[in-house]
Formats: structure tokens, C-alpha cells, sequence
């Protein structure tokens, strides 16, 4: 079974790849649809961002698989989603990673995570407290630490 | 009385306590799963990995990063603590101006790392596929030629590449070193992100930015890309650079997956124009550096007061020292001395070259030394250089022949700073598990076959590096002479490279032939300098002549010579095969 955690809590996973979540691939088939209901997109790290941009008035999801938890390019399409594409729907990571890279996914913009299978969800919570100061900022937090506190010697 | 302020080291203040504190506990927690089964060795590796720590052919070794070289007494004692009860009793100093220890055992690593982060020390992104420890010019801050201290812009790269979220799964390593000085002693030519600070004709700050340099199978010396970036720009910009290569480096080959592979396939002038398009949205950004956090970061290293004083070099007058005496504490002041911004002043090297030990290998009992000799003549500072040896920055000329006394007893004080000795070799297949061949015990043959330092000095300046694999630790490619460990049929074999160099004129060496087995090594070197002192016009360095004549007298004087032409092969055993298991992370 595996958790998803939305938001910094654990919640249940809707998407179903097929049904209400497409690649860039089968996605012209939703689209084609009059509906004007929502979707999902599930998309590799190295996906374009610019291939992405016209769809996201359709979209309320959208998946970045890690193919290797080595292969960080998700972690810039995240940043690059969000910062220039300004998409504030579900950015959802998933794919092979742990607990331990929670905290990154986080901190680049996404807001949820699919955990591997056996992970357990309310302890994997804890990896969004890993750090209580972060020096450089990303999605999360634009400012760097020198712009927020007043750092004495 | 008035003076100079000479910047020693960064005090951490409460925020980069917390962090590396919680870094500890992080990996703490990490190990413990790892240990318990939670973890499998696929999950565990990079996280271990950007940790410095890397499973090797003996043992784990603990990789502890000494940003931009620049340690205090109080850290290099603990170093040396450290050491002696979680380790054999020694460290070694590396290429990158980090030491390592070969011996820790895996479930002890946490509590080095507390050890560690009590005096403000860490071993954050030592390895991996991430930004690396930042490293600088053994001489910042008391370098004549230095027109801006580079150390405050390397600990603003330090902690913004700290857990840098986006950044942390890179295609490949990525190293990144910063000069401040007209020469370049920092080898920013070679490394993936190569900064020179300098002042512009308005007297701004601002960095020359090179990208894509590197050394291993493809070496290549990197492009300019951006010329006079304004100070405030540096941090922005390189997380251009890098957002550029997280998207698009390859990630298909481990040996082209480096930035200058990137570099390389578009072009600099393409690559540049990638960079800027990216920069374009973060210029003036919340990224941008502000006057007040560099001011900030400046206060934060430990101002030292160094009152400028004739320059009295002590003589014989005593009559216990003799003429011999005399002559060898010149000529140690002529080689392991450096000028110093403050007249009366002079920076110190401890030679870690020694017969009978592995460059950069410091035991406990020297650690401690060392420490020693910095409280006694150095206001309590170190620096470890690239060249693996451990300068004390700040010494009174009057206070030299004592210090030389001293150092000598300790063995630090041969006086081959520059020479053929001063050779820089990685660990090689002795410890590391990538490595084809062994480079201590070829240093070792060298250091034996010339050792009279009389001949040294005679040879000057010459640098001689030696790399185990082609990963290049040992940086054989820009060594005067270079020497690189191959492996063929699981026996070891070297090969020799000319006419490399590293500073502002770096330049990749050129393979002279063949290689050669182990014991032939010494031959090959004393063919080829006697080659250099044959048709050398007077002062004229080795290299120089390298490049007059070109590699092929040198060629005929090795291969011509039937001695080493087809004299015993090596009977060495086969070392293992290399498992690659940590993608060629050394050093």
C-alpha cells in the first residue's frame, strides 16, 4: 500500500492513470473531451516546461516521476513549474525516493508525495522538520536566511 | 600601536550551529535505519555519500570538508582526537583542502560528526553528486598579489550551497573555487565553476565567471562565460549555471556527466546564453546579495591584529649555530616561506612531504604539533593547501628560526615547498576503491630516488602530481610532470605526462608513450630531467624548457634507453578490479 501525503498530512490517493490522470502522451484524448473537469498530468523530470504550459488551465494535478532517486532533475521542473509557470494546483512527487528527500521535495514547491511502499507515512511526517533554518531560498520560502533574520557574531 | 586586520576564520553564530547540529541528528537517524534494515545499501548510499562517507576497499572513510582550507588550533586538534580514538591515529590531507579519515567504522560516524560539529566542523556534501566544499588560495588574505580577500564570497557559496534543495541530485559532482588573487593559486581553471573576485576600474568588486573546467578522462581548462559579474550577482548566477546543468547535463554516462561535457556539446557562447536566460529571472532577485549580509559575513571571520615590524631575519650570532646550520635555515626560508601583505611578516609551510609518509598524511601526535606550532607563532591559524601541506599565515619574521627549530624536529620543516618532492598524489589503490594502481608507494620511490635536496633545489620549481585512476585526484593532467595509474590485465602500469601547469596559464599535459611498470619510474623521471638540466639556459624552469623543446627529446631520452625500454616488467600483484560502486567521487 502506498501513502500519499498531501499537504504535510496523510491523505488518500484519487488519481487513477487512465481515468483522471494522463501522460503528455494520452492527455490529447482528455483534452479533446468538451468536459471542463480537471485532470492530472504525470510527467518525467525531464519533461519541458514549455510543453507543459498550455495545458494548465485543464489541470489540478500534476505528477513528477523520479525514475532513480540520483536523477534530481524533478526537483528543477518543480521550481521551474511553479516559479514560472505559477501553477498553484497539486505538485505531487513520485517515483523511487524515501523519507529522506521529503524535505528537498518540499522545499522546491512540491505539496505531495507519493511514499514508497512499506513507508511509514506518520513517521515519514517528521522529514519536514529536518531542518529549522534553511541559508538559501527555493519555492518554499523565496527569501534567504540573511533577508529574514538579523544575524549577529 | 596601529596595524593590520587580517581575517582568520568564520565564527559560526546560532543559525549555522543549528544547522550542522541538525544535520548530525538527521544522519544519525539515517544510520540507524540503515543499520536496522530500513534502508536498503541503494537508499542509504547517496544519502552517506553527501555525508562524506564512502565505503572502500578497507574500510569506510569519512570525508570531513575545511572550507576553502581554513582551520583554527582548537578544530585541528579535535581533527586529531578524532584520529586517535575513531580511527588509526592518522588523517590525510586532500587535493581539495579536506582531510580524510580511512579507518572509521560506520556506526561510529554519528558521533564523529557530533565531535565535529562542536567546533564548528561538518562533513555536509564532501562528496556526492552535489556542490562540494568551496576551496580558495592557501593565501587569501595575505597574498601581495591579492586585490580582493576571496574567503567571505566562499563562505557566502558555502552556506548557500548548504542542503541547496534543487541542487542536491546533480547528474555529477560539482566543485566550485574562487581566487581573489592576480596569480592563481586556487586552480579555478580546472573546476567546474571557477571564480576570480577582482576589482573593477571603479574599484567594485566584481567576478570573472569560468565554467566547465575539469580534469579526469576528458580534461579540459574552462571558457570564460561571464566577465565582470557584480559581487551581489554571484549567488544568483551560479544557481543559474546550475539549474542549467540539473536539466540538461547527461545523465545517461557517468563519464560525461560532468558541466564540462555540457559546456563542451553546446559550445561556451551557447552555453553562456542558456545561463543568461535563466539568470534573466533571478537578477535583482531575492537571491541577490546585499551589502549588509556581506558586511555581516566579513564581521563573522575573527579579526587578528598584525602590527607591521622590521623585517630582521635572525643570523648565527650565537655560536651554537653553526655555518651549516645557518645555510639550511636559509635555504628552508627561501622555499617554505611566502611573502605577506604586512611587512615583518611571513606565511609558513609545513611540508607534509616527508620520506617514509604519504603526502598529506598527518598523525594524531602531528595534528597536535601543528596546533601547537600555530598558537606559538601563528595567532592560533592554519591553512590546509591544495598542494596538501598546512601553512601557518601569520609569523613575525624574528619569530622564524624558531619555528624552523621547531618544525624540524617534528619533520615539517623540509625545505622542498615547490620542488620535485612537494608532489601531490591522491591515496590510490592502497585505500580507494576506484583507484588501478597504487600512488604512495610510487611517491615514495620517487622521494627516495631524489632525495638529496641539494639536486632538488638545483631542479627548482617543478610540479609533479600522481593520480591512481583517471579520476585525477592526484590532478597528474596540470603537473609539470604527471604520473597516472592504469590498470592492464589487472597489473598496474603508469603513464607519464609533460608540460602540464596549473594557475593562470593552466595547460593539460601531454602523454609521452607507453607506460611503465612501477619500479621503471624513477628511471623515466631521471631520464627525463636529465633531459631538463642538459639544455636548460641558466634559471630557465623545467617547464619552461618542456615547452621550448617540446616533448620529443624527452621522448627519446625515456623510450631510447634500452634500459627502460624493455627492461623487467612489473611483478606486482593485480590489484582488484575497481568496483565504481561511488561513481568517482574522490577527493
Amino acid at each position: 500500500m502506498r501513502n500519499l501525503i498531501l499537504n504535510q498530512t496523510v491523505a488518500k490517493d484519487t488519481a487513477v492513470l487512465g481515468e483522471n490522470l494522463f501522460t503528455l502522451s494520452t492527455i490529447q484524448e482528455a483534452s479533446a473531451s468538451e468536459s471542463t473537469q480537471l485532470f492530472g498530468l504525470l510527467v518525467d523530470g525531464d519533461a519541458d516546461v514549455n510543453a507543459i504550459a498550455p495545458l494548465l488551465p485543464r489541470l489540478n494535478l500534476i505528477a513528477v516521476e523520479f525514475p532513480k532517486v540520483v536523477d534530481g532533475r524533478g526537483y528543477s521542473l518543480a521550481y521551474l513549474i511553479r516559479n514560472r509557470l505559477k501553477f498553484t494546483g497539486e505538485l505531487r512527487a513520485v517515483g523511487d525516493f524515501t523519507r529522506d528527500q521529503l524535505f528537498y521535495l518540499q522545499r522546491t514547491g512540491f505539496n505531495a508525495m507519493t511514499l514508497r511502499s512499506g513507508e511509514d507515512a506518520q513517521a515519514a511526517l517528521a522529514a519536514f522538520d529536518t531542518f529549522t533554518v534553511c541559508y538559501q531560498g527555493s519555492t518554499d520560502e523565496p527569501a534567504p536566511l540573511f533577508a529574514k533574520v538579523v544575524r549577529h557574531a | 600601536m596601529g596595524g593590520f586586520i587580517v581575517m582568520a576564520m568564520y565564527q559560526y553564530d546560532i543559525h549555522d550551529k543549528t544547522i550542522v547540529r541538525q544535520r548530525v541528528a538527521q544522519f544519525a537517524d539515517q544510520t540507524r535505519r540503515f543499520l536496522a534494515g530500513e534502508l536498503t545499501e541503494d537508499e542509504f548510499r547517496p544519502l552517506r555519500l553527501q555525508n562524506g562517507l564512502y565505503i572502500q576497499r578497507q574500510a569506510p572513510m569519512l570525508r570531513v570538508a575545511i572550507p576553502y582550507g581554513v582551520l583554527s588550533s582548537q578544530q585541528m586538534r579535535a581533527l586529531g582526537d578524532i584520529a586517535r580514538e575513531f580511527d588509526r591515529g592518522y588523517g590525510h590531507f586532500t587535493t581539495r583542502q579536506n582531510i580524510q579519515f580511512n579507518w572509521p567504522k560506520l556506526e561510529d560516524v554519528p558521533t564523529i560528526l557530533q565531535r565535529l560539529a562542536d567546533v564548528d566542523m561538518h562533513a555536509i556534501q564532501t562528496s556526492g553528486n552535489c556542490v562540494r566544499n568551496t576551496t580558495s588560495d592557501a593565501f587569501a588574505g595575505i597574498a601581495p598579489d591579492e586585490t580582493v580577500d576571496p574567503r567571505p564570497y566562499c563562505e557566502l557559496i558555502r552556506q548557500w550551497s548548504t542542503f541547496l534543495p534543487e541542487f542536491a541530485a546533480l547528474p555529477r559532482k560539482f566543485k566550485i573555487a574562487v581566487t581573489g588573487a592576480t596569480s592563481d593559486r586556487a586552480a579555478i581553471m580546472v573546476h567546474d565553476i571557477g571564480i576570480h573576485i577582482r576589482l573593477n576600474d571603479a574599484g567594485q568588486v566584481v567576478a570573472d565567471m569560468r565554467v566547465g573546467g575539469g580534469l579526469g578522462r576528458t580534461p579540459i581548462v574552462s571558457p570564460l562565460i561571464k566577465t565582470a559579474l557584480p559581487w551581489q550577482d554571484l549567488l544568483t548566477y551560479c544557481e543559474a549555471v546550475l539549474r542549467v546543468y540539473n536539466q540538461f547535463g547527461r545523465r545517461d554516462n557517468m563519464y560525461k556527466a560532468r558541466i564540462k561535457i555540457l559546456v563542451k556539446a553546446l559550445g561556451a557562447e551557447a552555453f553562456a546564453r542558456e545561463v543568461d536566460a535563466e539568470f534573466a529571472h533571478l537578477q535583482g532577485g531575492a537571491g541577490t546579495l546585499t551589502q549588509a549580509e556581506l558586511d555581516r559575513v566579513k564581521k563573522h571571520f575573527v579579526a587578528k591584529q598584525v602590527s607591521p615590524r622590521a623585517a630582521v631575519l635572525p643570523t648565527a650570532t650565537d655560536s651554537t649555530v653553526d655555518a651549516n646550520e645557518q645555510a639550511a635555515f636559509e635555504r628552508w626560508y627561501g622555499r617554505n616561506t611566502h611573502a605577506h601583505k604586512v611587512a615583518g611578516y611571513r606565511a609558513v609551510s609545513l611540508s607534509f612531504k616527508r620520506t617514509g609518509t604519504a603526502p598529506g598524511d598527518a598523525s594524531t601526535e602531528v595534528m597536535h604539533a601543528v596546533a601547537e606550532l600555530a598558537d606559538t607563532f601563528s595567532q592560533g591559524d592554519l591553512v590546509v593547501t591544495h598542494e596538501q601541506n598546512v601553512v601557518l599565515p601569520n609569523v613575525a619574521v624574528s619569530e622564524l628560526y624558531r619555528l624552523w627549530l621547531q618544525a624540524r624536529v617534528l619533520g615539517l620543516a623540509r625545505a622542498n615547498i615547490g620542488l620535485i618532492s612537494d608532489m601531490i598524489a591522491c591515496p590510490g589503490g592502497d585505500f580507494c576503491a576506484l583507484a588501478n594502481a597504487r600512488s604512495l608507494p610510487i611517491a615514495e620511490s620517487i622521494n627516495a630516488r631524489f632525495e638529496d635536496i641539494d639536486f632538488q633545489t638545483d631542479l627548482g620549481d617543478l610540479t609533479l602530481n600522481i593520480s591512481g585512476c583517471i579520476n585525477s585526484c592526484g590532478h597528474h593532467h596540470i603537473g609539470n610532470i604527471g604520473i597516472l595509474g592504469v590498470d592492464k590485465n589487472d597489473e598496474e602500469f603508469y603513464q607519464v605526462t609533460l608540460g602540464g601547469r596549473g594557475g593562470n596559464d593552466s595547460k593539460i599535459g601531454t602523454v609521452i608513450g607507453p607506460s611503465f611498470a612501477a619500479e621503471q619510474v624513477p628511471d623515466v623521471l631521471a631520464a627525463v630531467l636529465n633531459v631538463y638540466t642538459a639544455n636548460r639556459h641558466e634559471d630557465e624552469l623545467f617547464i619552461d624548457v618542456v615547452d621550448r623543446l617540446g616533448i620529443t627529446p624527452f621522448k627519446a631520452a625515456v623510450y631510447d634507453k634500452p634500459k627502460v625500454e624493455s627492461s623487467v616488467l612489473a611483478t606486482t600483484p593485480p590489484t582488484q578490479a575497481s568496483e565504481h560502486e561511488e561513481l568517482g567521487c574522490y577527493a
